[in-house]
């Protein structure tokens, strides 16, 4: 990015009491007089930043007062969010593509598209793009209050610039700001905590927990000697089945084993409460397992020269779903 | 080299569980690694019991490295899986060894063993750094028309080596 400023030299200037479309339309007029100048930031009503080479700037900072604004330049390196940070773009998107992201567990909305993400994917082509087009401010935190429900606006960093835009956004939203790094450590969970019982914020949704099958029911139907029945109703909202498979929803064969793990937790036999599987031998799936189906479980302990064994069959309403064979090591052993 | 949006043209798995990063060696109907990278943040963690153990679950280190194992199976010029379902046939001799924790970069090493029509076996390891952190005997995987699956349907009268998931 330095180096595209250093390339292609330009500045940026903010103008107050301006809305969107006057400013679109001044620069539209500059650039079809040869100039190169464009629309960089909706940051507030009533506060556009343009972005462009030192004349085109200038050129549009010159008729803001006819337009009934004030035009700021603003101290920049560059004509940021700008076509002229084109050649940044290659260089950006190389270190991007090693980047590692990962899925947000709370939307993230992007400047760029003003749109929330929660893929890891989007994010190397968002930010490339951001390179050279405005960033919707305004409309981002419209999306945070309006559409996402955030009733609390967090500011981290100095401040409180965003703050102040974000107030002429959404009057009525609650905002903190946590500038100062011990302080942030201290207080912003007791902060954000009392913003919330205050009634800024509704209490935050863990929308993709729990994990796996963890809040499908699982029940001990019975137990005899080293035998037992288990059941488990699949629960259709468990949140794998959004990605397992967006065309069609079926259970993964491993979240099966992970049944069997879990009816052994409920049902091993006294010596094997504490045992955990050292090696899955054998897992067969014979029929898949979908969203709503009840699995039952039959399964037998047995001991041999080299330690316990734990065998299941499962089965749906539908028949037999899968075998599943398990080594397991136990506290004993393993001394 | 492929980049991550081919692993989303042949995967058909979807967040929260397209479980590849990135396939850093390729040689189609031979072998294969491809890298995931466990963050602390991810979804899973939010249920664990406590924070005494950040393990990595086992069998979605499994799962993960079986969709490694599915980017081997799939054929690269049948044109996307969006209407196809990867399905785990079976397993044999999966070891754990050791905690996965967050952090960790996990190598999946798959090798194709024989490829028979819409079935494939395939074995390997999974590494983090020089440590093995699971073996596989053997994952059979099937690819199937999602057309050919559904709730309502018979039980399928596929080959012994068909069905349920990966």
């Amino acid at each position: 990015m330095l180096d595209a400023t250093r390339r292609r030299t330009g500045t940026m200037a903010a103008l107050i009491g301006a809305d969107r479309d006057a400013v679109e339309s001044l620069t539209t007029k500059v650039r079809d007089s040869g100039g190169e100048v464009w629309v960089a930031n909706v940051n507030a009503p009533g506060q556009i930043v343009v972005s462009g080479t030192v004349s085109g700037v200038a050129q549009v900072a010159s008729m803001a007062s006819e337009h009934g604004f004030k035009a700021i330049d603003l101290a920049v390196g560059g004509a940021f969010h700008s076509p002229l940070m084109r050649c940044a773009r290659p260089a950006l998107a190389v270190a991007l593509d090693k980047a590692l992201f990962n899925h947000a567990r709370v939307p993230v909305v992007a400047n760029f598209d003003a749109r929330p993400h929660v893929e890891q994917r989007a994010w190397p082509s968002l930010l490339v793009s951001q390179l050279t087009a405005p960033v919707r401010w305004e409309e981002g935190i419209r999306v945070l209050c309006d559409e996402l429900g955030c009733g609390c606006l967090v500011e981290v960093g100095p401040g409180p610039h965003l703050l102040t835009m974000a107030r002429r956004i959404v009057p009525a939203s609650r905002r903190i700001i946590i500038n100062h790094p011990t302080a942030a450590q201290r207080d912003s969970a007791a902060t954000i905590a009392s913003a919330r019982a205050a009634g800024g914020d509704p209490p935050p949704t863990n929308k993709h927990a729990p994990w796996s099958l963890i809040h499908s029911t699982i029940k001990l139907q019975s137990r005899v000697g080293r035998t037992a029945v288990v059941m488990i109703d699949v629960d259709a909202a468990e949140p794998l089945f959004a990605g397992h498979f967006p065309a069609l929803p079926i259970l993964p064969g491993v979240s099966l084993i992970e049944c069997v793990h879990r009816a052994m937790k409920l049902a091993a036999p006294q010596e094997l409460t504490d045992a955990e599987v050292s090696v899955v031998e054998k897992a067969r799936f014979v029929d898949p397992v979908f969203p709503g189906d009840r699995v039952t479980m039959n399964l037998r302990w047995d001991a041999d020269v080299d330690g316990w064994r734990c065998a299941a069959e499962l089965a749906t309403e539908r028949g037999a779903a899968a075998r599943v064979r398990l080594r397991l090591a136990t506290a004993e052993a393993a001394r | 080299m492929t980049s991550a949006p081919t692993i989303e043209r042949i995967l058909p798995h979807r967040y929260p569980m397209l479980l590849i990063d990135r396939l850093v060696e390729f040689i189609a109907g031979e072998k294969l690694t491809a890298h995931r990278r466990v963050a602390g943040d991810e979804p899973w963690y939010e249920s664990c019991d406590g924070p005494a153990d950040r393990a990595y679950p086992p069998l979605l280190l499994l799962e993960s490295w079986c969709q490694a194992a599915g980017l081997l199976a799939a054929s690269e010029d049948e044109g996307g899986m969006s209407a196809q379902a990867m399905l785990l046939g079976a397993v044999t001799n999966v070891t754990f060894y050791g905690r996965v924790l967050p952090g960790d970069l996990v190598a999946h090493h798959v090798r194709l063993v024989r490829a028979l029509g819409d079935v494939t076996v395939l074995e390997g390891d999974a590494t983090v750094g020089n440590r093995l952190a699971l073996s596989v005997g053997q994952v059979v995987i099937a690819i199937r028309p999602i057309g050919d699956l559904s709730s309502t349907a018979s039980p399928l009268s596929g080959t012994t080596e068909s069905s349920s998931s990966a």
